[in-house]
């Protein structure tokens, strides 16, 4: 009950507050917004994706994932991770892939059983392939991903909730000598 | 490719391995990758049957990639042994 | 409106609720400008110190004579669109994905550039959406630019320094940037794309 009262009271308060104040109720409406986009930004997005180069860890289209902001610039980000980066050659767009080398890390250039020429990954980059290896213009096309092009995170799909599931790391596993 | 890296032939990846991302050489590390830690990735190859929406009949071949995770005085560093040591070797 | 009027418009009937008073209260109001502060700095514009002396001598000429690093205005708004050769900008450096540099463009992409030490080649074709950054500095040493990376991708430019603040030489007049007789201007038709 006490709880209910308090509630009653803060409705009433906003209401006294923003009810006839429309400067009032828009500098806070401004102010909500902006601290959204803080969040959206720094903290967690909900993004949707498009296309065949990442299958089958996310569909062609119609998935949502959850990225976290917080590895931007590539912090914390290991081998396996799934990050989401700005395209190296088309402004404004978001591009999703799977980290396979970071910095110092040697990795095969081209695709598996095209050649056996391999390379290191130079410092404060990162080396990326799509899973769906045919379809993914990667770094096999582009050479290795600058880290300051990371937004975030790839942690999991989120949308249709029905086929939620984690993504990332946990594909890289130890294999049994 | 943009920065301007060098590559070189898996034969070399043993010799390679003893050198860090700022070209000096790694302490506490011989090359020998056959120690270090074996981890495997499955990529894919897909294709999807047109016209491609969610619901298309997707079918997947697996590309198995294989990792070694070995330790200098810095940490851990991450080999792909795939050409070294996998199934996937060109010959 | 006057600012006093302003101050009363925020205060009035603000008689903040029962539960929570005095200085909780106006930290909560403090706080909640915090997210426009920062909207403002990525998205507006910002202050920004200049470190080193890659830029030597258009900014920080008195580096090596003392404490004080030169200060600039530098333009978050759509930083990358239309960039011509001479204008300075800010960029997270691909050799340090935390570091912000500052560097001149040179050359656009389509354009040729001839390079120093220690880039590998002794030329580079820019490709598209990439630009070629270098410091003023003559000494080669005492820059890390596109000589040593290669040319950089315009989505990790963030801004561009339009005004130099301290000490005060107002617009930056980057038209006035002497073309390099290291580039070879080109065409943006021409510039090569990963595929």
């Amino acid at each position: 009950m006490a709880f209910l009262q308090r509630a009653s009271r803060t409705f009433k308060w906003i209401h006294t507050r923003y009810a006839g104040h429309p400067f009032r109720l828009a500098t806070a409406t401004l102010q909500s917004l902006l601290a959204l986009h803080v969040f959206w930004k720094f903290g967690y997005s909900v993004e949707p994706t498009w296309g065949a180069s990442m299958l089958p860890t996310i569909q062609v289209m119609g998935d949502h994932v959850l990225i976290s902001k917080q590895y931007r610039r590539g912090r914390g980000i290991e081998v396996g991770d799934v990050v989401a980066f700005n395209s190296v050659y088309e402004p404004g767009e978001t591009v999703i892939k799977r980290v396979l080398g970071m910095p110092g890390d040697y990795v095969l250039r081209d695709t598996p059983g095209r050649s056996n020429v391999m390379l290191q990954v130079p410092e404060g980059h990162c080396w990326v392939i799509g899973d769906n290896i045919p379809y993914s213009r990667d770094s096999r096309h582009f050479g290795p991903l600058p880290m300051g092009l990371i937004r975030g995170k790839v942690l999991a799909v989120v949308f249709p909730w029905g086929e939620r599931r984690s993504i990332g790391r946990e594909d890289l596993k130890p294999v049994e000598n | 490719m943009t920065p301007p890296v060098e590559s070189w032939d898996v034969q070399e990846l043993e010799a390679r391995t003893l050198g860090n991302a700022k070209g000096r050489r790694r302490k506490d590390f011989e090359g020998e990758l056959g120690k270090c830690e074996m981890l495997e990735l499955l990529q894919y190859m897909c294709e999807v049957e047109r016209p491609v929406t969610r619901d298309s009949k997707t079918r997947c071949w697996p590309v198995e990639r294989l990792f070694r995770r070995c330790r200098d005085k810095e940490g851990s560093f991450m080999v792909e042994t795939t050409a070294w040591e996998g199934t996937a070797k060109k010959i | 409106m006057s600012s006093g009027r302003i101050f009363n418009k925020f205060k009035n009937g603000i008689s903040p609720p029962s539960f929570i008073r005095g200085f909780a209260w106006y930290s909560f109001v403090i706080v909640s400008w915090v997210p426009a502060a920062i909207f403002f700095k990525n998205n507006i514009g910002a202050v920004g110190e200049v470190g080193g002396e890659s830029m030597y001598p258009y900014l920080n000429p008195t580096f090596n004579e003392g404490f004080s690093k030169d200060l600039c205005w530098i333009s978050k708004r759509n930083p990358a669109k239309n960039l011509q050769r001479g204008m300075i900008v800010t960029f997270w450096s691909p050799s340090h994905p935390e570091v912000l540099s500052i560097k001149r463009v040179i050359a656009l992409p389509g354009d040729k550039v001839i390079t120093k030490a220690p880039y590998p080649y002794p030329t580079a074709v820019i490709p598209v959406n990439h630009v070629w950054v270098e410091g003023d500095n003559k000494d080669g040493r005492k820059t890390l630019d596109s000589n040593h990376y290669g040319p950089i991708s315009m989505n990790l430019i963030t801004g561009r320094v339009t005004h130099v603040l301290r000490p005060w030489r107002g617009p930056v007049r980057w038209w006035e940037f002497e073309d390099s007789r290291r580039v070879i201007k080109g065409r943006i038709q021409d510039a090569p794309h990963f595929d």
